[in-house]
């Protein structure tokens, strides 16, 4: 089974060297990043202008909007207890840094709870995506919004 | 203190290359000026081949060439000629930085939002295993746990 130490130090490599980078171009990681009493065990952040050379740096800073994007993880919360304070720390942290959308990822090394899968799933937040990876089992269950649906490929580095 | 140097490849043939052309541009400007005509032979290739590297060598150790040398206290990174000696201390966040190309960096905040950069993965170290050797060093100093 991966530890969640190893879990996230993968979840980062993919997200700024590996597959994440089709998404955004999530530059900078933070790790025990503490925000409004919120200690989150990493942060990344980013933007979803991809820098490239000549020609397609022209291309992506004509086309592509210069959108905020970042990637939160806290690991350690089977019931999701700590999720509301969570999200609440993230949606402000998106106001204050002008951040479009954002990802929270809750890695477990224990079973999430039925309730707990089943809040995740009915959340809807436009700009959230909250996926919740049971480390054992390597299940990932995520919200239904677009970016909720988007991420689950993403941060499955299990393979 | 642990000390690291790297040879970059990429860097050195960048100075090679602007100092070959630059002597085959000036020795054709100069021949054409002095007899209205350019002398080619292979003497002359070679002899500019070697003057390049030497003028090459020479351009790369003052601008791009890295050493880097760390303790739990300090850390001094030179590039080139330029030095940047610094105390963990002075840092109150760290962080990984992609600035594109595959490279990490490792960057070092200060309170007023300033940082420094620290080419780990160009330096040959592991960049993530060096980004929390330095958070401990930063915590360490800082005399505190918790948010870095």
């Amino acid at each position: 089974m991966l530890g969640k130490r190893e879990y996230l130090l993968k979840l980062e490599y993919n997200l700024m060297l590996g597959g994440g980078r089709w998404v955004a171009d999530f530059k900078e990681s933070f790790w025990n990043f503490s925000f409004n009493e919120v200690i989150f065990e990493m942060m990344i952040c980013g933007g979803m202008r991809p820098k490239g050379f000549a020609l397609s740096r022209l291309a992506s800073t004509l086309l592509m909007p210069n959108y905020q994007a970042a990637c939160f993880a806290y690991p350690d919360d089977p019931g999701l207890k700590r999720l509301p304070g969570v999200l609440k720390a993230v949606q402000r942290y998106m106001k204050d840094k002008e951040i479009k959308w954002s990802w929270v990822v809750v890695p477990c090394e224990s079973a999430f709870s039925p309730q707990a899968r089943a809040s995740v799933e009915k959340n809807e937040v436009r700009d959230l995506g909250i996926a919740l990876v049971n480390l054992q089992t390597q299940e990932i269950t995520s919200s239904r919004s677009y970016i909720g649906r988007r991420m689950a490929r993403f941060v499955n580095t299990f393979k | 203190m642990k000390k690291y140097t790297s040879f970059q490849a990429t860097n050195f043939v960048k100075s090679f290359t602007l100092f070959f052309f630059g002597l085959t541009f000036l020795w054709a400007a100069g021949n054409y000026i002095a007899i209205r005509d350019v002398l080619i032979s292979w003497p002359i290739f070679i002899v500019n081949l070697i003057l390049s590297a030497a003028l090459g060598w020479w351009h790369y150790r003052q601008r791009y060439h890295l050493v880097f040398s760390y303790d739990d206290d300090s850390f001094i990174l030179q590039v080139g000629k330029k030095i940047l000696a610094n105390r963990w201390a002075e840092f109150t966040a760290v962080s990984l930085f992609h600035p594109g190309h595959g490279d990490l960096f490792v960057r070092l905040y200060q309170k007023n939002g300033s940082f420094v950069e620290i080419p780990a993965s160009l330096i040959k170290l592991n960049p993530s295993e060096f980004r929390f050797e330095v958070m401990a060093f930063v915590e360490k100093a800082a005399g505190r746990k918790g948010r870095i």
